[in-house]
């Protein structure tokens, strides 16, 4: 195939200046032509490539359906929940309307209720993991081993087993009802798993760059602050994303410590609508669901170029 | 600039013994190697002077101080990795301004060094770049540069050629000898290669299994190798070690080994003197083993009959291995000699260098280039 071409890319080449530009393209016109004709499928790979796709697709159907049902019942007018096409034939705003009209809903509060939560919890995760997974795993302390396993063991219990316990908790110390309390049960929460997942991170970062901070002149904490958890940034970004979405979601645990409907959070104050004086209120629910969705994509869109892995390559000879 | 002391050093893993007892010294501006095989404790011993580890027992002073218990922030050393250990989220600049700046050095004076640095290593196009998009080499001499910008007492350098193609090693190795001269920095470097070891080092300290056996110039310890280790260390192709017995013949000493006997000259033979029938071994390098239709007279009654297994030409020189009884002998003749495989030729050994050590202990008795052991 190789010997064939190299011929016409002569020929090519040849009349390229003699018939100008259309010479040229004639060249680039055999060389793509060859380049498409050089993977042809066999039979048996067309078949299992057309199965893949089929499958694929009707996933992605699967997952789409309720997107687009929600969407739909969003612009729906009226009080229907049955949408009868894909594309709704009249696309009113009036849920949306309702959802922002601080008479009916307060969901300025509900979203400042959880942004506080989200970002708090999230930021003092973060915090607390990363130096906690850098003494996981470069110092040798007594209780480490154990300290380890019994993180491990923490998660292996459902959290809804704790609730009965925390509740007892937060009214001790009074924090019950509060953002506070909410706080500090998610922050406790997610510990185990993230300092897991932080200390694996670390566990693979060269101990030689650190090696090389103290010889350069660092202090501990130098080589962890301007080496180590620069490099983890990445890792940061990932349990901070994952903890705001995982609290941002959680109905049962919030629903059970909050009461007080001005300290609502997105979640719960909008299974409010399903449970509405006046029966339930499907159309108002989709509108606020689709606004609900809106500070989650946003903070992925954001957050996204710091997920980017393998910001360690280049560090040592790979 | 410093000299750096090793005095009675001792490290210990729970029971395993990594360094035995070694007592070293870097001179001020000298380039001292430390050589061995994977294991041998070159590595831990450096990493003791850097700081990196602790020492179980023993005292390293570098210049006139101990530094024991100092932090390697505070001892005055650079150190290049065998990985480079360059920070992935800082461009060249950066690396190299790293210790600087923790340092508190002033701005002007950062860039002054680290452009200086940048043009003595060729490195000043790179050094907007991150590691990552660095060749092999190119990572190579900004961690070389990382060490040189802050013109410490001592560079330690942990097998820095190791991960770069052939062709680059020889070329940087070159370099830092050239950098070593213009600095005139004291450096401790450490190899597995003899060949570096040999070319880079002002002295040379190889090390087996934990313990310091021979530490001396390159030429010293390939002529007069304090033991069967070293003498096979260094070199290449290594020095042929044959056993044989001492015997007594006629005023002068003979080694008589499985086919052949060799005449000691008369200085070995004086050392060997009055050792009858110890069992030792015979040592000779691969270039002292002439065919003997182009060697003089003189040692014509020491001709071995061999038969030739490979030959391996180098252009200027062919390396040929020789079979004698079942064992195996590497020698060095010119290119012009007509060495085929399975033919039979006769060999003497130069007498004038020929090493003899002990066969229990593996220590040198003597070489016939000095007759001191």
């Amino acid at each position: 195939m190789i010997e064939k071409q190299t011929p016409q890319q002569e020929t090519g080449a040849m009349s390229g200046p003699v018939t100008g530009a259309f010479g040229g393209l004639q060249a680039t016109g055999i060389d793509l032509s060859r380049v498409r004709s050089k993977k042809r499928l066999r039979r048996d790979e067309r078949v299992f490539l057309w199965i893949s796709r089929v499958i694929i697709i009707a996933f992605a159907l699967v997952i789409l359906f309720p997107l687009v049902m929600v969407i739909d019942a969003s612009v729906t007018p009226g009080q229907t929940f049955f949408v009868t096409s894909v594309i709704p034939q009249t696309v009113s705003l009036e849920h949306y309307q309702n959802v922002f009209d601080p008479s009916k809903t307060p969901i300025g509060t509900w979203l400042k209720n959880s942004a506080i939560v989200c970002l708090v919890t999230s930021g003092l995760s973060v915090l607390l993991v990363t130096g906690m997974a850098y003494a996981f795993s470069r110092f040798r302390f007594f209780g480490r081993k154990y300290g380890l396993m019994s993180l491990l063991l923490i998660q292996m219990f459902p959290a809804q087993m704790s609730f009965v316990a925390l509740y007892y908790l937060l009214n001790y110390v009074h924090l019950l009802d509060s953002l506070s309390g909410l706080i500090v049960v998610f922050l406790g929460g997610g510990i185990p798993f993230n300092a897991w997942l932080f200390k694996g991170y670390i566990d693979g970062l060269p101990r030689d760059l650190e090696e090389a901070a103290y010889v350069d002149g660092a202090t501990q904490f130098q080589a962890f602050w301007k080496v180590i958890l620069p490099l983890t940034r990445p890792m940061m970004a990932v349990i901070f994303i994952f903890q705001t979405i995982g609290i941002y979601n959680d109905y049962i645990l919030t629903n059970y410590l909050i009461t007080d409907s001005g300290k609502y959070t997105v979640a719960v104050g909008l299974y409010g609508f399903l449970n509405a004086q006046f029966g339930q209120n499907w159309n108002d629910f989709a509108a606020g669901a689709v606004i609900a969705t809106i500070p989650i994509a946003v903070l992925f869109l954001v957050a996204q170029r710091w997920l980017v892995s393998g910001l360690a390559s280049g560090a040592v000879k790979g | 600039m410093a000299k750096v002391t090793l005095e009675h050093i001792w490290k210990r893993y729970g029971d395993v013994v990594a360094v035995h007892d070694v007592s070293l010294e870097a001179k001020d501006e000298e380039f001292l190697v430390l050589v061995g095989p994977s294991g041998c404790g070159k590595s831990t011993t450096l990493r003791m002077v850097a700081g990196l580890d602790d020492i179980s027992e023993g005292t390293i002073s570098i210049g006139e101080r101990v530094v024991n218990d100092l932090s390697p922030k505070d001892r005055d050393i650079a150190m290049v990795f065998q990985s480079y250990a360059l920070y992935p989220h800082m461009n060249v600049y950066d690396n190299m301004a790293f210790g600087l700046k923790l340092r508190k050095t002033p701005k002007q004076e950062i860039r002054r060094r680290v452009t200086e640095a940048g043009e003595i290593l060729g490195i000043t196009p790179l050094l907007d770049r991150k590691p990552k998009a660095l060749s092999g080499g190119q990572r190579q001499r900004v961690a070389l540069g990382r060490a040189i910008v802050r013109n410490p007492a001592v560079f330690l350098m942990d097998e820095p050629l190791s991960n770069l193609d052939a062709k680059l090693r020889v070329q940087t190795r070159a370099e830092i000898s050239k950098l070593h001269l213009r600095l005139k920095t004291t450096m401790i470097y450490v190899t597995h290669d003899q060949t570096e070891a040999m070319t880079m080092g002002n002295r040379i300290a190889v090390m087996k299994d934990g313990f310091l056996q021979q530490t001396d110039k390159p030429t010293t310890l390939y002529d007069y190798p304090a033991n069967t280790f070293v003498a096979g260390f260094i070199g290449s192709p290594s020095m042929n070690l044959l056993p044989g017995t001492l015997q007594q013949s006629n005023g002068s000493m003979n080694v008589q080994g499985d086919g052949w006997t060799v005449t000691l000259p008369e200085n070995l033979s004086s050392v060997a003197r009055g050792q009858n029938a110890e069992k030792v071994v015979l040592g000779i390098r691969p270039e002292h083993i002439i065919p003997a239709v182009l060697a003089d007279g003189s040692a014509a009654p020491n001709k071995i009959d061999t038969e030739i297994e490979v030959v391996e030409n180098m252009g200027s020189h062919q390396y040929v291995y020789l079979s004698k009884n079942g064992a195996t002998l590497t020698a060095e003749f010119p290119a012009d000699f007509d060495a085929e495989p399975l033919k039979h030729t006769d060999v003497v050994f130069d007498p004038d260098n020929l090493h003899i050590f002990d066969e229990a202990s593996g220590n040198a008795i003597g070489h016939s280039k000095s007759a001191v052991a």
